[in-house]
């Protein structure tokens, strides 16, 4: 009786509260600083975002900061431009092209010798009155060699756990000592319901999807991987990366339902960096607890010429990249657990077809009652679009480029 | 070379001794006492006699010989004398050549015919009624005890000296006041031992600490001698306050800042889980903070908690904690008392510029062997203590955790079913005394933790210490306590995550040290301390080793960091009416880093003042100087089982400080309430912050890492004290402010831009309240209140995305704080029977932590997630109610 009263206060006298810190923050506060991310990517298409910080209000609704681009953007009647290139030390200058959301830069030949720096000129208007030209300037980067990755490969930890780790330094030497790993992930997934019919509006009929006619039931989605990571060759490791954890999902994560493939990019940085990109992490997360060290301050390696105290939030690195894939197939892991739960579908009657095709519904297939004798062409299951449509959840129906493997087409 | 020294100081006492008997040119005695005539029988006879000190002192002897005590006549006159002894009634027994003279009966020295035949004796108590009586006799305060020779001819002012023991288990008693009505003053220090100059002729001397029971003793004084005294724990009055001398003390002395409180007290103050704690109560007295519960780590006015010394018998413990802060390292069981010194340290002891905490543990009953055995809800104890011999006694405790088994139930989806946290601790002490003047006393200690909370990665740290401790009182005047010892704290962090690269990473400090106090009373109220002091410092700053045999990790050690701390000292302590007293003492530290051969050389000032206004009405000052040259390396506001320290050297300074304080005291409702308002101002620079990004784990270039920053802190304590009725505890306010700067310009990247901010301990407003409500002997209701302002902490104010990942944009560091801090806890205390044939003395505490459930913050911080993108957070560690039960068994 005793040990169990004991492990119940154990549980349950350490807790974690939602908690809004800032209740007495002035909600007239105002963060105006910017900040940079993306690196010269020697051999490759160089991609810079440049967001702005939002302050937190009690209130706040989620929201992803401000993109900062070449053309005018909703947040009237705040206007900013960025004028973005990368400089060579020996005078050349390489513009940037904008893209709606990214600023692109043809690095692809640059000279692995020479020094490099980003420059951001910024202008615009506030309220109509211009702004007071700012210019941002990373520090002059030598470009940091690749080091070729051994193998990018997942370990399933345990029932629940699931990582993705790699190697490096087997083959052939490191060229440095310090590594920054990003990603690029693709899945394959599926809408919840394979729709055998679609609805015509104009004739209020349903029809068969024919054989080799595409129903959005497959997609293929990509998204940056969530997490950057960096690491450091110790001394004492021999030159070499074995295993380096990157990063975990856990058996419920719906990109693990069919084919998985996280492709990691390999970047040599310099001290600076790692110390940049370790702060961040810490900031981020690992604060707050018993033995957590103490926020600080993240500035980087851009400032502003004019005014070195303004924060200006990002680190800029020149190297070149190194790229593995690796692959995770259900079919093989039987890792993923998760389960999809489904509404109660709407039985619909031709005349009610229409109303429910405007309220987001699709056919999915003939109702059938239980153990009715027989089944009544004229009564459709109807679900919302989503479950039916793989293509609401961000993806798309066209496999990319590359794709080795694929569930879709083994079932097929 | 300091053996040398030490030597020749003691060479020049005993010469000094000598040279001073060989004036004597009578060959007999002339109205001495039966103590002093035993005492010649067997030094200038050769006689081997023994006798108990006899207080009684029966009657007084004259034995006169005008010859040489030599061959027929020495044997004339020992038989004269014994003739004489056995006149005065006392007895004279002869057992294998030696003499035992007793008061009344004699000794029988051989059992009576028939023993072994004889049926056993039933014990029906008669025996120890008889010993009570008997205690009561040696501390009978109606009646003249007569110290020294009536034949001295001694004037003017005499030295009495003596030890103070507890009555029950007769372990000596630190602390306790010892003054007359004309002035005069000595405090016991940690042996029990005590020296006051008093006027010859008669005296009233007063005894008094705190929970003991005040004693007051007539004294004729003719020449210098001993005078031994045993004292009762207070026993509460419950019909009303009983008066007590013991709130005058703090007016006589200079020293400021200093608390002290005794194991007793300690054991009524509730704590989470009821496991009474040193270290949870030392955070009720004023001017100590921390940043959180589950933090063993505290700051005192201002300072950070690696500023702090920790004295555990004399050795250095560096992280004090278990369990990650809820419980601290040391068993109450065997603790004796703690002793906090704030304002006013003690010139003998340096190297950490905020406090001195000295944890001390009893040397054990010497009449009997006890013990106690502790169920609770976290931990189980026991301790054992006895004599072993007739001069020599022991106390040795063990306490372990049953936490590790504990967690297997709880349930998985807690996240900490996999995880494990045991801790065990270890205590022994043994003491000896040769004789009355000598003592040696021996102590080791061994304490580790053992944590996880998940499957890869593991911690374990250790604290251990060993320390040897003699004092002898080589003359009247002059005595010498000699420390040594050696303590350790390490710790090691496995990672086998992956076989291939598993690594375990270590790290630890080890000190040897020795320190050498000598006292010297000069004359009425004017003590001399003097001595010096050394450690050897070898820090482990980090060593990393494979964990298995495929791991390509390769054995690395970075450079130990050694160097050798030092210290001259010389303090004098003048009493110079009963109104005016002043401590000054220097102490010159030194430092020598046996890495880069730099030396620091700081001298150190330590100068106290105290007047009395009246008897009940004090006013003290006092001005301390400090530096540290060991410095924590660790960015996390607490106490850690991962710090690292760092000893200064070229590139990293040390700390250096200093504290200017002052106080009003006052004795209220006679003498049964303490009002004491105390101010100070304090100033440290060299403190080392960390520069944004870090690096502190196996740096071998730490220095670069740092930068130094200067503090400073001024507060006011007022605080109110009952010591004694029904109603006992303490009320406390402090306003304070504790803050800090960068020392460096370094541009954008300077901390704060180089402007003031406040420090992660600096909670202004502080309210403490700790009482004890006696309703009969057995059943005391006990409560613990603590209100303080919320900390600083450094929060985010923006947000931004990078890497596809919500990122913070922290405000300046410690620009906002968390909520005020606000908790309640109440124990009731169940005293088992106090019956003398009771074999087992039982008590049962039941108590709630927490009372109100406050949800009291820990920390605040940002997670990314939830349904605005980012969400705040609060960490409270004990935020509920924590009801608890001990139950302990004393034998």
């Amino acid at each position: 009786m005793l040990t169990v009263a004991a492990a119940v206060i154990l549980t349950s006298v350490s807790c974690i509260y939602d908690f809004n810190p800032l209740q007495s923050l002035d909600s007239s506060f105002w963060v105006d600083v910017y900040v940079f991310e993306g690196d010269i990517l020697a051999g490759d298409i160089t991609e810079i975002s440049i967001r702005s910080a939002s302050p937190i209000y009690d209130n706040m609704s989620g929201h992803s900061g401000l993109m900062l681009g070449g053309t005018s953007y909703d947040y009237a009647p705040y206007t900013v431009y960025f004028d973005v290139s990368v400089e060579c030390s020996d005078g050349t200058v390489i513009p940037a092209v904008f893209n709606g959301s990214r600023y692109r830069i043809d690095t692809r030949n640059i000279d692995l010798d020479k020094e490099y720096r980003l420059v951001a000129k910024r202008s615009g208007s506030e309220y109509g009155v211009a702004l007071e030209p700012r210019e941002y300037v990373s520090a002059w980067l030598p470009v940091m060699k690749a080091s070729a990755i051994d193998s990018v490969s997942f370990e399933i930890l345990d029932e629940e756990r699931l990582a993705v780790e790699v190697s490096a330094g087997g083959a052939e030497p490191l060229g440095g000592k310090y590594f920054r790993w990003t990603g690029k992930e693709t899945w394959e997934y599926t809408a919840p319901l394979y729709a055998s019919a679609y609805y015509d509006w104009n004739t209020n009929t349903i029809k068969y999807y024919k054989w080799d006619e595409n129903n959005n039931f497959y997609c293929w989605k990509s998204a940056v991987a969530p997490f950057v990571k960096v690491g450091k060759v110790e001394d004492y490791d021999g030159g070499r990366i074995i295993g380096r954890k990157l990063f975990e999902y856990d058996n419920m994560n719906s990109k693990l339902q069919y084919v998985y493939s996280v492709e990691i990019l390999q970047e040599t940085i310099s001290e600076e960096a790692y110390r940049f990109w370790t702060a961040l992490e810490k900031n981020t997360f690992d604060v707050g607890g018993l033995f957590s060290p103490q926020p600080s301050e993240i500035r980087g390696n851009i400032v502003n010429p004019a005014d070195s105290s303004e924060l200006v939030i990002g680190y800029i690195s020149a190297s070149q990249v190194s790229r593995a894939k690796v692959y995770i197939d259900q079919r093989l892991t039987r890792f993923y657990k998760g389960k999809t739960l489904l509404p109660d579908p709407e039985v619909l009657w031709p005349d009610n077809w229409l109303y429910w095709y405007w309220n987001g519904y699709c056919p999915f297939a003939i109702h059938e009652e239980p153990n009715a004798s027989f089944v009544d062409d004229r009564i459709w299951d109807w679900y919302p679009r989503r479950c039916l449509d793989c293509t609401l959840q961000g993806g798309t129906t066209q496999k990319p480029e590359g794709w080795d493997y694929s569930y879709q087409e083994s079932l097929l | 070379m300091r053996f040398r020294f030490v030597a020749t100081l003691l060479i020049l006492f005993l010469v000094l001794g000598s040279s001073r008997a060989q004036g004597r040119q009578d060959y007999g005695v002339s109205n001495v006492s039966a103590d002093s005539l035993v005492s010649f029988l067997r030094n200038r006879c050769g006689v081997p006699v023994y006798a108990p000190r006899d207080t009684s002192d029966k009657g007084l002897f004259s034995i006169p010989s005008r010859e040489p005590l030599e061959g027929a006549r020495l044997k004339a006159f020992v038989e004269e004398a014994f003739s004489k002894i056995k006149a005065g009634g006392y007895s004279v027994s002869e057992y294998d050549g030696r003499y035992f003279v007793m008061p009344g009966l004699g000794l029988n020295t051989g059992l009576p015919a028939g023993y072994f035949l004889a049926e056993e004796v039933a014990d029906d108590g008669s025996m120890l009624k008889y010993a009570g009586q008997q205690n009561v006799e040696t501390t009978f305060q109606n009646k003249i005890y007569e110290i020294g020779d009536r034949n001295s001819g001694r004037k003017g002012r005499v030295l009495v000296s003596g030890y103070v023991r507890d009555a029950v288990s007769g372990e000596p008693l630190a602390g306790v006041s010892v003054y007359d009505d004309k002035g005069a003053y000595a405090i016991t220090d940690s042996y029990g031992a005590y020296k006051i100059m008093l006027p010859v002729g008669s005296n009233t001397v007063n005894f008094s600490g705190y929970s003991l029971d005040d004693m007051k003793f007539s004294l004729q004084v003719f020449g210098e001698g001993g005078f031994d005294v045993t004292m009762k724990e207070k026993v509460f009055a419950l019909t009303g306050a009983v008066v007590t001398s013991e709130s005058q003390n703090r007016h006589k002395v200079s020293q400021m800042g200093i608390e002290r409180v005794r194991i007793n007290a300690i054991k009524n103050v509730p704590v989470a889980f009821g496991e009474a704690d040193v270290l949870k109560v030392v955070m009720t007295l004023p001017g100590v903070k921390t940043v959180g519960e589950a933090s063993n780590g505290f700051n005192v006015r201002g300072g950070s908690a690696d500023q702090n010394l920790i004295l555990f018998n004399g050795a250095t413990v560096y992280n004090p904690s278990h369990m990650f802060g809820i419980l601290s390292s040391f068993n109450s069981d065997v603790i004796n008392d703690v002793e906090l010194y704030k304002s006013s340290i003690p010139v003998e002891y340096g190297g950490h510029i905020s406090s001195v905490l000295e944890v001390r543990s009893r040397d054990g009953n010497s009449k009997k062997v006890s013990g106690t055995l502790g169920l609770g809800l976290l931990t189980s104890r026991a301790h054992i203590e006895g004599p072993l011999g007739s001069k020599t006694t022991f106390n040795a405790g063990v306490r372990t955790t049953y936490s590790d088994y504990l967690l297997r139930f709880i349930p998985k989806e807690s996240g900490y079913s996999d995880g494990a946290a045991t801790f065990q601790d270890a205590n022994i002490g043994i003491s000896h005394r040769f004789n009355a003047s000598n003592s040696l006393h021996v102590y080791g200690y061994l304490s580790g933790d053992r944590f996880r909370f998940s499957g890869d990665t593991a911690y374990q740290y250790t604290n251990a210490a060993a320390s040897l401790k003699w004092r002898s009182n080589f003359s009247d005047k002059h005595s010498v306590n000699f420390t040594a010892g050696w303590s350790k704290f390490a710790y090691a962090v496995s990672d086998f995550f992956n076989p291939a690269t598993a690594y375990s990473l270590s790290s630890g400090v080890g000190q040897y040290f020795f320190r050498s106090t000598f006292s010297s009373v000069l004359g009425a109220g004017n003590t001399l301390t003097y001595g010096l002091g050394s450690s050897y410092y070898d820090l482990d700053r980090g060593t990393v080793s494979p964990l298995s045999p495929e791991s390509i990790v390769e054995q690395r050690a970075l450079t130990h960091d050694k160097g050798v701390e030092s210290a001259l000292y010389l303090n004098d302590t003048w009493n110079i009416t009963p109104a005016i007293a002043l401590d000054a003492g220097i102490r010159l530290s030194h430092y020598y880093s046996l890495n880069d051969g730099s030396n620091f050389l700081d001298p150190e000032y330590r100068v106290s003042g105290k007047v009395s206004i009246t008897p009940n009405f004090s006013w003290k000052a006092g001005f301390n100087t400090m530096h540290q040259y060991i410095h924590k390396i660790s960015n996390s506001i607490n106490i850690s089982p991962t710090d690292t320290w760092k000893m200064s050297d070229s590139r990293l300074k040390p700390q250096s400080g200093w504290q200017a304080a002052t106080g009003l005291y006052a004795t209220l409702a006679g003498n049964t309430v303490e009002f004491s308002v105390e101010g100070y101002y304090k100033y440290v620079d060299n403190f080392v912050d960390y520069k944004s990004g870090a690096i502190l784990e196996m740096n071998e270039n730490l220095s670069d890492e740092l930068v130094p920053t200067e503090c400073r802190a001024y507060g006011v304590e007022v605080m109110l004290r009952k010591n004694v009725g029904k109603l006992n505890g303490w009320v406390s306010y402090t306003y304070s402010s504790s803050m800090q700067k960068e020392m460096l310009d370094r541009g954008f990247e300077t901390i704060n831009a180089g402007d003031w901010y406040p420090t992660s301990y600096d909670k202004p407003h502080d309210v403490k309240l700790v009482g004890n409500y006696k309703f009969t002997h057995r059943f005391s209701l006990s409560a613990n209140l603590d209100y303080s302002t919320g900390r600083p902490v450094t929060i985010p104010v923006g947000v931004y995305q990078l890497a596809g990942v919500p990122r913070l944009l922290y405000s300046n560091r410690n620009g906002y704080r968390i909520p005020d801090y606000f908790r309640l806890d109440m124990a009731m205390i169940i005293e088992g029977g106090h019956y003398l044939k009771q074999v087992a003395h039982l008590s049962w505490t039941f108590g709630v932590y927490n009372v109100t459930g406050r949800h009291n913050p820990y920390s605040v911080f940002y997670t990314p997630g939830g349904p605005m993108g980012i969400q705040g957070k609060m960490l409270s560690v004990l935020g509920t109610q924590i009801p608890y039960v001990n139950f302990n068994l004393k034998f």
